[in-house]
């Protein structure tokens, strides 16, 4: 297969085809034929420099944040019931508008460098983790994802610090409650249990004492606020510390710990790489991170250069998270939609919405992403975007809004849906998808070739005699029609519909 | 590895349907094998014994957050007038049950199944430290465990241990649970693969046709023997959902209910599971829910609509049941992520609450009223206080219905309840 074209990284061997895509596919959320060719050519070292290179764009703000800002979610039990259902409606359409706003800003990325800094303010998202469930009010939700956007490549102890002032986390984990003399447990325990330690790696005393490190940790609207009357000025021993500790010392003390750094390493090793990552690597990579003082980029640099990460355990192995699979997809495809909402259904349908996580656990990946509705929610997915179609007619799930029904199979003269900007996600309006498969074959013209191309793109394991007959005679077939829009999207459908699509 | 069963599977298989997908060869690995050949047989003719006796739990959710004390009303008890100025319901209006409480106007169908012996109401029901977030109490109730954050379901760990327990003989197949709806329920949610969401059969056949349309794989590259790959977890995964479309859309073609169902979508759902049951299908576990039962303003109206629509779903499903000879079968029962506050709002609501009942229905129900009503008067935090645990509930249904042992799925023993004949 052409896919050998083997360039020498000097670090790890031959560089292939196969890594720099695999590199794409998991720093970011895939790549398009001449990004991968670029990447393959330029060999690891100087794609690192560049993937590291970011972001080259401050994150999107939404028009009505400042107007949010200014209401004050204390007075809400004030409220009359229709007051409150009103608010609460406007909330929920700004959050989701907000999560609109973030899918596209990460569809939108320019570069791999902006894809690595989304996919690590997702992470981030989902290890520290707050729901607006619980939080509701949006100034909340966008501040701390502005602080994952500022610092998500940075430094992770200057995270953890940052994490004991974030408003929605201490919000989300009842802090604005803790105070002297009555004490919630509920940061300081997740705090060693699920951002820094593990669990095994402290005791429950631990835990007792670091919540009074943290009372009086509170928050005034949308601002953090330490309230020095509600702080325990007591003496406490917390990791072996003892002394009149603060939240802030408190974390210095986790950041002692041996076990922080691998917990860590794990974590993101398990989120770029694999599943169970064998005990030598991981202390590998933490002892790395540890002489590095919590530097993620040198983390992340030491996960991206080993051998183990281009091993074949690792490559194609990974099953992409619902917003990798759509995030991916509308970029690789540089798919258009009319409404976003198509995106949002699909998220809701596939198990993971942005500021919702399941629980303070943050999502579960792997196996845990597919049962049998699931991976037909991801097959149907597959099939709107290749046949264009009202979505209603092949999985009434993912029918996005009330309008979607109604003519949405009209087709422009050329007979392809034609595409309308975007409006939100909340915009009314039929679902038109597009994306033009003709630039994705790029001037080919023989079956086999498009074949090769299309699969090596969109695909880390080749498919097998069967799957290839089946696409390759959908892809004669376009040919001998003179290669037409429509009959290359279904052919692009027909690899989409594959199970190896799910896995990067 | 060419075992006779698997070369009876195939060819079963290619009679019976011409996809590719289950086109399976002798190389399949066997993990595949398990679940293919356990869907392979015809519905129906083929569970026979084991399914066509076997029991059958359907489990409804009744999601927001019921207002218990409206649905069983403690009308001999002052304080519930004093409450509820404008929500409570005149006396002479209750479904009496007994001398102390009856049920809503609206469940009317409800008291005729507790007169004829097929109901048991279940008062109090909650759990230690409530907590009033639908989203956490609603995962409380799903995993069955209040104090951790667990990735399966109480009814997905069930399937979790007979599944993996040789002597219990289960044949674990992913249709051994279904949800009527549109994502599979985290109660459900489980590590073998068991579980499959629908709401409309041919729909859903169609849907898992899609794969089909490409071509299917024939488990070549299936690392037999070794780790389970990525790859062939989707492909069992894809094949599991494919086999379940075509076995669920047979069964429920074949039965004809003569049962007249109201038309809302929650009595639809319980006609598809009634067909299900009647055509033959493996499931031992059904869920389904009604959603609407936050009712924090103008309650009224909206609460007495989705209380009928409960009552004549139930009475309508349970009469059907019996019609197709299934009722012995089938005990049914209903959950909400908590009841809701005594003293009713100043916008004619109910805020989120703590305790609240539970129906048991069905031919094998030992009928009745089981404990007294928690008491109006001696409130935490102006919600009821609950005395019965919902995982006591939930091992009653395990042990003395699917006989199953409780202490694996619900972490300990709970002391179970007399509702099971």
């Amino acid at each position: 297969m052409a896919a050998s074209s083997t360039l020498n990284t000097g670090s790890s061997g031959s560089w292939t085809w196969g890594n720099a895509r695999h590199l794409l596919f998991r720093a970011g959320f895939g790549g398009r034929k001449n990004e991968i060719e670029e990447v393959a050519h330029r060999g690891l070292s100087p794609s690192l420099d560049s993937l590291f290179n970011g972001p080259t764009r401050p994150l999107f703000a939404p028009s009505w944040l400042e107007e949010d800002r200014t209401f004050d979610y204390r007075i809400l039990k004030d409220l009359s019931t229709e007051e409150r259902q009103k608010l609460d409606m406007i909330n929920r359409q700004h959050l989701r508008e907000m999560g609109g706003s973030w899918i596209q800003f990460m569809i939108g990325c320019p570069a791999m460098a902006d894809m690595l800094h989304e996919k690590m303010s997702f992470f981030w998202h989902g290890h520290f983790v707050t729901s607006a469930q619980k939080v509701k009010a949006t100034p909340f939700i966008y501040d701390q994802l502005k602080l994952f956007h500022d610092k998500a490549l940075g430094n992770f102890g200057e995270l953890l610090h940052a994490i004991i002032r974030d408003p929605a986390m201490l919000r989300y984990l009842d802090n604005d409650q803790n105070r002297k003399g009555k004490p919630n447990e509920n940061l300081a325990r997740e705090l060693m249990e699920l951002f820094s330690l593990g669990q095994g790696n402290y005791t429950e005393k631990d835990i007792r004492e670091g919540a009074r490190t943290l009372t009086g940790w509170a928050i005034e609207p949308y601002k953090f606020a330490f309230r020095p009357l509600l702080h325990d000025k007591e003496i406490k021993t917390v990791l072996g510390r003892t002394g009149n500790l603060d939240g802030d010392d408190f974390v210095d003390v986790i950041l002692e710990q041996p076990a922080c750094a691998e917990f860590m390493a794990r974590k993101l090793w398990v989120y770029f790489g694999s599943e169970n990552p064998k005990k030598e690597l991981i202390q590998e990579l933490a002892s790395k991170f540890r002489e590095a003082k919590y530097d993620i980029k040198t983390l992340l640099r030491a996960i991206f250069t080993h051998p183990e990460f281009y091993s074949s355990q690792v490559m194609g192995s990974q099953i992409k998270s619902p917003i990798h699979l759509i995030v991916g997809t509308a970029r690789t495809l540089d798919l258009s939609t009319s409404t976003l909402e198509f995106y949002g259904q699909a998220l809701v349908t596939m198990g993971q919405v942005p500021y919702l996580p399941p629980n303070v656990k943050g999502w579960p990946g792997g196996e845990a992403w597919i049962d049998t509705s699931r991976l037909v929610t991801r097959f149907s997915f597959a099939e709107i975007i290749a046949e264009g179609k009202v979505p209603s007619q092949i999985d009434p799930r993912m029918k996005g809004d009330r309008e979607l029904n109604a003519g949405a199979a009209e087709k422009s003269q050329q007979g392809k849906p034609k595409a309308v900007p975007a409006r939100g996600m909340m915009g009314p309006g039929n679902l038109h998808i597009d994306f033009d498969a003709t630039r994705l074959i790029g001037g080919k013209s023989s079956a086999v070739e498009i074949y090769d191309d299309l699969c090596r793109v969109l695909l880390a394991t080749q498919p097998d005699a069967n799957e290839k007959e089946a696409i390759l005679s959908q892809l004669e077939q376009a040919c001998k029609d003179g290669l037409q829009e429509e009959a290359l999207q279904r052919a692009v459908g027909k690899i989409m519909l594959l199970p190896a699509y799910q896995l990067c | 590895m060419t075992s006779p069963s698997i070369r009876l599977l195939t060819r079963r298989e290619f009679i019976r349907t011409s996809v590719g997908l289950v086109a399976v060869t002798a190389t399949i690995p066997t993990f595949l094998n398990r679940t293919a050949w356990a869907l392979a047989e015809p519905a129906g003719a083929t569970q026979g014994h084991t399914c066509r006796d076997g029991r059958i739990l359907v489990v409804i959710q009744l999601a927001g957050g019921n207002d218990g004390l409206n649905t069983v009303i403690p009308f001999d008890q002052d304080a519930y007038y004093r409450l509820r100025p404008t929500l409570g319901i005149a006396k002479e209006k209750i479904a009496r049950l007994t001398d102390a409480i009856g049920l809503h106007p609206n469940m009317t169908p409800l008291k005729g199944l507790y007169d004829s012996g097929k109901l048991a109401v279940v008062q109090g029901v909650g759990y230690p430290n409530p907590d009033r977030s639908h989203f956490r109490s609603m995962e409380i109730w799903q995993s069955a465990a209040p104090e951790t954050f667990e990735t399966t379901g109480w009814i997905g760990r069930m399937f979790d241990h007979t599944c993996a327990n040789k002597h219990l003989k289960e044949r674990c197949s992913p249709t051994l649970a279904v949800n009527i709806g549109e994502t599979l329920d985290p109660t459900l949610r489980g590590n073998e693969g068991v579980g499959v969401a629908l709401r409309d059969p041919e729909q859903f056949y169609r849907m898992t046709k899609l794969y089909s349309k490409a071509e299917a794989p024939h488990g070549k590259q299936a690392a037999d023997g070794g780790a389970i790959t990525s790859l062939d977890f989707l492909r069992r995964t894809a094949m599991n959902a494919e086999l379940s479309a075509d076995t669920i859309r047979q069964s429920v073609r074949k039965v004809q209910s003569r049962t007249e169902y109201p038309r809302e979508p929650f009595a639809q759902g319980l006609k598809l599971i009634a067909a299900m049951i009647a055509g033959g299908m493996d499931t031992r576990v059904y869920y389904t829910s009604l959603t609407g039962f936050d009712t924090h303003a103008s309650q009224q109206g909206p609460h007495d609509r989705l209380l009928k629509t409960l009552a004549d779903g139930i009475a309508a499903f349970q009469k059907d049941l019996e019609s197709l000879g299934q009722a012995e079968r089938v005990i049914g029962f209903t959950f909400s992520e908590f009841g809701r506050r005594v003293a009713e709002n100043g916008s004619r609501g109910t805020d989120h609450g703590q305790a609240a009942p539970m129906f048991v229905f069905g031919q094998r129900v030992k009928a009745g009223i089981v404990s007294a009503h928690p008491s109006l008067e001696k409130l935490n935090q102006g919600d009821l206080m609950f005395h019965t645990d919902f995982r006591q509930v939930y091992a009653t249904m395990l042990e003395q219905w699917m006989s199953v042992d409780s202490a694996p799925v619900l972490g300990q023993k709970f002391t179970t309840l007399p509702v099971i004949v």
